[in-house]
């Protein structure tokens, strides 16, 4: 009885499994494929020849390489401006003693309520009139803070024990040290997780990228593999190159830190 | 509740000076970006959406542009586009979502190798992926019209198709020929293939923070297997629920690159976003066009604020429902 349950639940979960993995596995035996052998049926799992020279191909064919440096500068900016600004305001969250405290952490929750259809537009106003537009300030600046950020790491240092700080303000500590001498290297898993979220997201974005960009040596990975799509029509075995490209900076950083990211979104809900 | 550990810190301290002016100078960086880029957003595009607006500034016109959009069928085609992709989306994902966190929390084997499979869409490019499901329902090279064909099914155009799955199942003609069309079907699908995982989860934190007693005192009080499921489990994790309908909600109405790149943006070769004749045009889409490709850049912004003013209807709905259904453990 017990062991026909577990079975069942395997089954269960293996099929979805399955179906979860497929495009994936889809994407990567396709992009070594032939032409030919890419639309054949029945379909190899195992390609019949390896031709790597399909990823070469597929970087020659589009300016690539440009893709991947402006996405790198933007995510890696992004990253960086985000758990900045997050650790900062999470601290003084956490820690420090003003008027308005709360009040302003309601006013940052608030924020969350304006939706990203709302702030596209006009921020593609503004970007044009301070003449950001396709520079990389416009694709990292307005996406430098992140209110579920702050409220994740405010959560993560309200988890450093109380004596520390009231120690440390009795021996006349100043704030600043002891956000960098203790609360940093006590948050280092926290850090990683805003720093590793904040660089998929921009990393993935499509929408804003596309608004504010204008020419090819200013594409991000995304609207470049979109255009690219447009192109090579039925060549299949090139974007699905391209698309594993695209896919494995995330990947690789996900398989990294797996563990600290689902826990990270399981806890707060951060939905992209 | 996480407050009263800094409050009854703050007592021991309660020096004033320096540590008030330090508090606004920490927050600075970050309350400036949200001011400049969610805040100020807000009431410039109330502002621009009384405006013709093209390149730029051209008349003040009111309401007009509100007005209008009460009259453009295209406007309300997308919000009947937004109400099936919703409906569609938002229920199979937190069935699914649970389904997988249930199955993971019964101290299954292999649980952290699951969860990493089922979460792995949620974290991977939407283009990119968007690109390999296009291609996988593609009519003439696609591998499911492949299948189909060898076991000699009907092969139809999925993405392309812009009859409604009533129609196509015969079911119902004439006055029952409305609903989703099949490219909307397939967009769906690719949607709670994206998201399942990211529900599971939210869920599992749910599923694990029930503690294990409440369980166990519920099994010698005779409860077992389903009725444990219905009586005790799913009341206890209806907050997640909650959360994750309104989060869900809120994410399929702003759903833009999975319905771009399928229908529109991608490989598909549909001349215009949205799909075969729009049946996959949904809100953020039409807004994107309006704004994008059409430059009513005021009317696109008058499209954005009635989106945003639904949505925060249907939230408050949702958090009035949630307030009667919802159980909070020792709340």
């Amino acid at each position: 009885m017990r062991i026909s349950r577990t079975a069942a639940a395997h089954l269960l979960l293996l099929s979805g499994a399955a179906v979860t993995a497929f495009p994936f596995l889809w994407m990567l035996t396709s992009s070594l494929k032939s032409n030919v052998e890419a639309i054949r049926f029945p379909a190899a799992l195992v390609p019949h020849d390896w031709l790597w020279q399909n990823y070469a191909r597929a970087l020659a064919a589009a300016p690539f390489s440009r893709y991947f440096l402006n996405s790198l500068i933007q995510s890696t900016g992004v990253a960086a401006c985000v758990t900045l600004t997050s650790a900062l305001a999470a601290y003084a969250f956490a820690f420090l003693e003003f008027p308005g405290r709360r009040i302003l952490f309601g006013a940052f929750i608030a924020t969350l309520l304006v939706p990203p259809e709302i702030t596209l537009i006009p921020n593609f106003v503004v970007i044009t009139a301070l003449h950001w537009y396709n520079t990389f300030l416009a694709l990292i600046i307005p996406m430098g803070a992140s209110v579920l950020s702050v409220f994740l790491l405010r959560q993560v240092f309200l988890g450093i024990p109380r004596h520390l700080w009231d120690a440390a303000r009795v021996d006349g500590c100043p704030p600043g040290y002891f956000l960098r001498r203790i609360v940093v290297p006590l948050s280092r898993p926290g850090l990683a997780v805003v720093a590793l979220l904040a660089f998929l997201r921009a990393w993935n974005d499509l929408l804003w990228p596309l608004v504010a960009t204008s020419t090819d040596n200013m594409r991000t990975v995304q609207v470049g593999l979109l255009a690219f799509s447009q192109n090579v029509s039925t060549d299949y075995t090139l974007l699905m190159a391209a698309a594993v490209m695209v896919v494995l900076p995330t990947a690789g950083a996900f398989l990294l830190a797996q563990r600290q990211i689902i826990e990270g979104i399981g806890t707060t809900g951060l939905r992209g | 509740m996480v407050l009263t550990g800094v409050s009854a810190a703050a007592r021991l301290r309660g020096r004033p000076g320096r540590g008030r002016l330090a508090g606004y100078l920490y927050l600075a960086p970050a309350a400036v970006l949200l001011a400049a880029f969610h805040i100020y957003p807000l009431f410039y595009g109330a502002y621009v959406s009384l405006f013709r607006w093209g390149l730029t500034r051209e008349a003040f016109v009111g309401l007009s542009n509100y007005r209008a959009l009460l009259h453009d069928a295209d406007f309300w085609r997308a919000l009947l586009v937004t109400t099936y992709y919703v409906i569609g989306v938002v229920p199979a994902e937190i069935v699914l979502g649970f389904t997988v966190a249930y199955l993971l929390s019964q101290r299954i084997h292999g649980r952290a190798a699951y969860r990493l499979v089922y979460f792995l869409p949620y974290i991977t490019s939407m283009v990119a992926m968007g690109l390999v499901w296009s291609w996988i329902f593609n009519a003439n090279f696609g591998l499911l019209n492949a299948l189909l064909r060898v076991l000699h099914l009907p092969t139809p155009r999925w993405l392309l198709e812009p009859r409604s799955i009533l129609a196509l199942l015969h079911f119902g003609r004439g006055l029952f020929a409305a609903g989703p069309s099949l490219a909307l079907v397939c967009v769906t699908a690719v949607t709670i293939w994206y998201y399942t995982g990211f529900h599971a989860v939210v869920y599992l934190a749910g599923l694990t923070a029930i503690p294990t007693e409440i369980h166990e005192a519920a099994r010698l009080d005779g409860a077992g297997g389903f009725g444990l499921l219905r009586r005790i489990t799913l009341p206890l994790v209806s907050p997640t629920t909650f959360f994750l309908a309104v989060v869900a909600t809120i994410g399929a109405v702003q759903s833009f690159a999975i319905v771009y790149t399928l229908t529109g943006g991608g490989v598909s070769g549909g001349a215009e976003a949205g799909g075969p004749l729009g049946t996959t045009r949904v809100v953020t889409l039409f807004i994107f066009t309006t704004f994008y490709t059409e430059f009513r850049v005021g009317y696109a912004t008058a499209a954005a604020f009635v989106v945003f003013a639904i949505l925060l209807a249907l939230t408050a709905l949702q958090m009035r429902i949630g307030e009667r259904r919802v159980h909070y453990l020792g709340g």
